[in-house]
């Protein structure tokens, strides 16, 4: 008899292994019970650990993101403003530069004078801190002629956008009057000149 | 019959417990005997059978289509079960004697074909390494073909052509060594 007959003739004999009565009755029963209360957990992740890192990964990436979006619109007296002068104090820490107050200050001059506000309150202190800021970054500023310039190009950028600003609302020009002072390098270099 | 169990498993993988009683039924004997051929002990057999549709319930969400059969899935997760057993019992491993373990069955005794040339068979199949063993099985004993089995083993094709034409050769010559 051949190797291949042999075979066919075992195939005949494992194909009648059958599994017990219990099995074949109740197997799925038995089953059904321990695999209850797994069902709720299989339907949370039904991701491969590697995609449920990596999605988790890209979910807090994007969160973040969007997060310090948020943040970074703050306007003061708004609950996550406090959020955004900590992390400003971070990066001036990080980076030795107050240039992001700077920058941020301007930005929400621009956006409380936008705003029409009957409290003028927010926009005078925001004001008083820009000018803060401004003089914060000159002291900051070495002699090198590209950070000069780099800095003038900024204030000049500021100065152009509180102009705007002041044309929508022209009630809100006393408030924000030293802001656009320090912002004006001409002025301002005049001023200490004289 | 194939769309079928596609349904089955799309509807298994969103949670549905009776589609998966569905696959479970259309599978039990399969993966029981693939099992209890490599184990020959019927409780342990039984236990490994339902470890192996436990295992798939909660891998399920990760069976894709693309890359295999239903069957396949079942009987790698099946053969890993049992060579995690075969390892904590490694001193029984694959060498149990083969005679007489076939499972009472009712009128199995007037099915056993008793002659000599299967019995040798029988025997040298034992010997056989255990991966040949289950190539074999699943060649064989299951028809399945040469992609399928290099799946459920995580083998190149070539390589599983290579071992059933060399688990052949063995076995010829242990039969004929017997026959002698």
């Amino acid at each position: 008899m051949n190797i291949e007959n042999s075979l066919e003739k075992l195939k005949k004999e494992y194909l009648n292994i059958r599994p017990g009565h219990r099995l074949s009755v109740h197997g799925w029963e038995e089953l059904e019970n321990r695999i209850g209360r797994e069902k709720r957990g299989f339907r949370l992740f039904p991701l491969k650990p590697w995609a449920f890192i990596l999605t988790s990964l890209v979910l807090t990436i994007t969160g973040g993101f969007y997060f310090y979006g948020i943040v970074k619109a703050a306007l003061p007296g708004e609950v996550l403003y406090p959020v955004k002068t900590l992390s400003e104090d971070i990066i001036t820490k990080a980076t030795g530069s107050s240039q992001v107050k700077v920058e941020n200050r301007a930005e929400e001059i621009v956006n409380l004078v936008e705003k029409k506000a009957e409290d003028t309150e927010n926009l005078k202190k925001t004001t008083q801190n820009y000018v803060e800021a401004v003089k914060t970054v000159k002291s900051e500023v070495d002699d090198s002629e590209e950070e000069t310039q780099r800095l003038q190009e900024s204030l000049s950028e500021d100065h152009n956008q509180f102009d705007e600003a002041v044309k929508e609302n022209p009630d809100a020009e006393d408030e924000i009057k030293d802001a656009i002072e320090a912002s004006d390098e001409e002025h301002t270099e005049g001023s200490e000149g004289d | 019959m194939p769309e079928d169990q596609d349904r089955l498993i799309k509807d298994a993988q969103n949670g549905d417990k009776e589609a998966f009683g569905e696959i479970y039924r259309i599978f039990l004997d399969r993966i029981y005997r693939f099992i209890y051929f490599l184990v020959r002990e019927e409780p342990l057999a039984e236990d490994i059978t339902q470890n192996t549709f436990l295992k798939a319930w909660d891998k399920i969400g990760t069976f894709s289509g693309k890359r295999g059969t239903m069957q396949a899935f079942l009987y790698t997760i099946a053969r890993n079960l049992v060579i995690d057993n075969q390892r904590k019992k490694k001193a029984q491993a694959l060498t149990v004697e083969m005679e007489e373990t076939f499972p009472d069955s009712d009128n199995l005794e007037e099915k056993i074909i008793n002659d000599e040339a299967s019995r040798e068979l029988k025997k040298s199949l034992d010997l056989l390494p255990g991966d040949d063993r289950e190539i074999i099985v699943l060649k064989y004993f299951e028809d399945m073909d040469y992609s399928e089995i290099a799946q459920i083993v995580k083998k190149k094709e070539g390589a599983i052509r290579a071992r059933v034409f060399r688990a052949l050769k063995v076995l010829r010559e242990f039969m004929e060594k017997g026959s002698k």
